[in-house]
């Protein structure tokens, strides 16, 4: 293949991608709108509790961990389908990442430090959030690093600072692609973000070493993040939670909702990017096995959790598991069911996963069933443990209800302004992409 | 590089012309060459070698620290300030080797990316050569060389197929199509 014939194609990648780069059309600043129309609500109702009190949210004993853990949870699930698409999947030279990688690094980024702020919401006096921090103070009380919360800020933090890092070595060589495109003072600032790059083969031989190691670094990272998150849980001795399935299980539902959440963002973006050319049909037609494989694993453990419940012959494990099914929030477990267990198990047909309505419909289900599976684990193991005197039931209030939407406005407002300042596809790696399977290196 | 060299910067369409032009020059004895592109060039490692990166070696070194660390702050915390719960002791390793490890991640990554800004000279403290088109489409080759030889490198360089060819004394002299990052 002559240069000639592959000029456009590079070209064409820069266009397609940097089309809609820092222009905002009226209905992307009409999305915009409306996802800070659901921030002001959170923030509304987050006010709530730093005016009155903890005591407005629904949590009280015995459920003292509500729609906040719950959205803790569900927010770190989504972030770690991001690194596993950009980074396990580079490990595997799965080339076909190549166009979405960039959207599920971004969504990482997002999704984690969506994350992050609901500790703090749970807290509610959260000016005494320093308490959390190892650091010698007059007041000789330190964390206890025995406690799976403290194993949590560690980890949350550093995904949350190892995300942004490869998020922002993998936009280095596109950061420098907008500058040379670009004037006055959009160039400037995309110059400092570029630091500099001249992609010269020093440069990008060391590039592709730290790009490499990140990914091997985040690989492991990602296991135990999630794998801590469950620690949270099954560290404790409540009925339901003290299970060693908990970590695979954690991290296999994290993958599962991440696979349907990246299905649920890209589908839109294609549509309103003009993507068509860079994510195909077959991309969501990968990201489907992916989501149907991970939906048996989490069917699997659903299996699993109930056996061990009735295999221990222990009566109040027996009774947390059939109080989830049978009890008060029974029909939650049941849609659970549908959405994670049944629903994915149509895009086994072929057909199915090639008609991206239908598609869009699942992965929605499952965003849904997978906070929906948080709750179910988290509400209905305290709702009924070892003292039936103690027994209660949990709802979470409208200003619980009113964080949660604020949290979704808050996510994809931070998407959308992402997604309009950053390249949403990995231009340098398209380009490298494209040249190789032209097979022009061959003959270079 | 060397003050008395001067530099000439080559500029191709395609990745196929560049090769062929870093060949002719290494065949010509002029083995100070540099690369710019839009994207990583695997064929040029045999022509222009180079050691594995030291990048890793941040890595491991942050890795190292990093474990050290973690696995030090919680063991100095608890001999210094023990806070027995549950009746487990104070120094209670099997537990503590989750914060190491995420200090082990934590420190290693960001030693990956010191390691790469430091050998990737990113930001770089003098201007270097550069076209723009080297992140877009187009493909460079900057030489060092006798000035004395300028002439007949240019010919050289175009008759590989350069699309331009920019000159620079012992300095770096300033052209439109040049831009010193």
């Amino acid at each position: 293949m002559d240069g000639e014939t592959r000029i456009p194609d590079f070209e064409r990648i820069e266009t397609t991608v940097l089309g809609g780069l820092l222009r905002p059309g009226k209905l992307y600043l009409a999305f915009v709108g409306l996802t800070l129309v659901c921030l002001l609500i959170g923030v509304v109702a987050y006010s709530q509790i730093i005016l009155v009190s903890i005591g407005v949210a629904g949590i009280n004993n015995p459920v003292h961990w509500g729609v906040f853990i719950i959205n803790f949870v569900f927010w770190v699930g989504l972030a770690h389908s991001g690194t596993l698409i950009s980074a396990i999947l580079y490990l595997f030279q799965a080339r076909w990442r190549t166009s979405i990688n960039r959207i599920a690094e971004a969504m990482t980024v997002v999704a984690i430090m969506t994350a992050g702020l609901f500790p703090l919401v749970h807290l509610g006096r959260v000016w005494l959030v320093y308490y959390m921090i190892p650091y010698p103070s007059t007041r000789e009380l330190w964390p206890n690093f025995r406690s799976p919360l403290l194993w949590d800020v560690f980890a949350i933090t550093t995904y949350m600072l190892v995300s942004i890092m490869f998020f922002y070595v993998g936009l280095i060589p596109d950061l420098a692609t907008v500058r040379d495109r670009s004037n006055g003072i959009i160039k400037r600032v995309y110059s400092a973000l570029a630091l500099g790059w001249r992609g010269s083969h020093r440069q990008w031989h060391h590039y592709e070493m730290a790009y490499m190691l990140l990914a091997a670094l985040a690989t492991p990272l990602v296991i135990s993040v999630h794998s801590v998150v469950s620690w949270d849980f099954a560290v404790s001795l409540i009925p339901g939670w003290h299970s060693t399935i908990f970590a695979p299980y954690f991290v296999a539902g994290a993958i599962f909702s991440g696979c349907a959440m990246i299905i649920v963002i890209l589908l839109p973006m294609r549509k309103f990017l003009g993507l068509h050319e860079l994510i195909t049909v077959r991309h969501f037609s990968l990201l489907c096995k992916m989501l149907v494989f991970m939906s048996l694993i989490i069917t699997y453990s659903y299996f699993a959790e109930f056996f061990i419940a009735w295999y221990t012959g222990n009566d109040i494990e027996q009774h947390s598991f059939y109080n989830r099914a049978f009890g008060t929030y029974g029909p939650l477990f049941w849609l659970m069911i549908v959405l994670n267990s049944l629903l994915p198990l149509t895009l086994l047909s072929a057909r199915l996963r090639e008609n991206l309505k239908y598609v869009y419909v699942v992965a929605v289900g499952v965003v849904i069933g997978m906070w929906v599976e948080r709750f179910v684990i988290i509400v209905t193991s305290l709702s009924q443990d070892y003292d039936p005197y103690a027994w209660g039931t949990y709802a979470p209030t409208l200003v619980e209800w009113g964080i949660l939407l604020g949290s979704f406005g808050l996510f994809f407002f931070l998407f959308a302004v992402l997604a309009k300042i950053f390249p949403v596809v990995a231009i340098g790696e398209m380009k490298a992409l494209v040249r190789s399977q032209s097979g022009e290196s061959e003959h270079g | 590089m060397g003050e008395d060299r001067s530099q000439l910067l080559a500029v191709y369409g395609s990745a196929v012309e560049l090769t062929n032009a870093v060949k002719l020059m290494l065949r010509e004895g002029h083995g100070q060459l540099e690369v710019l592109s839009p994207i990583p060039l695997p064929e040029l490692h045999e022509l222009l070698p180079q050691r594995p990166s030291s990048v890793r070696w941040f890595t491991l070194i942050g890795c190292i620290a990093g474990a050290f660390a973690g696995m030090g702050l919680q063991v100095g915390t608890v001999l210094h300030w023990p806070l027995l719960t549950g009746g487990k002791p104070a120094l209670s390793l099997p537990a503590f080797v989750i914060i190491a490890f995420e200090m082990t991640i934590l420190f290693g990554a960001v030693a990956t990316l010191v390691g790469f800004l430091v050998n990737a000279k990113l930001p770089p403290i003098e201007k270097e050569w550069y076209h723009p088109g080297c992140s877009r489409s187009d493909f460079a080759l900057l030489v060092w060389h006798d000035p004395a030889q300028s002439d007949s490198i240019e010919r050289h360089l175009r008759d590989a197929g350069a699309r331009e060819v920019n000159r620079g004394g012992s300095g770096l002299a300033q052209r439109e199509s040049v831009n010193h990052e």
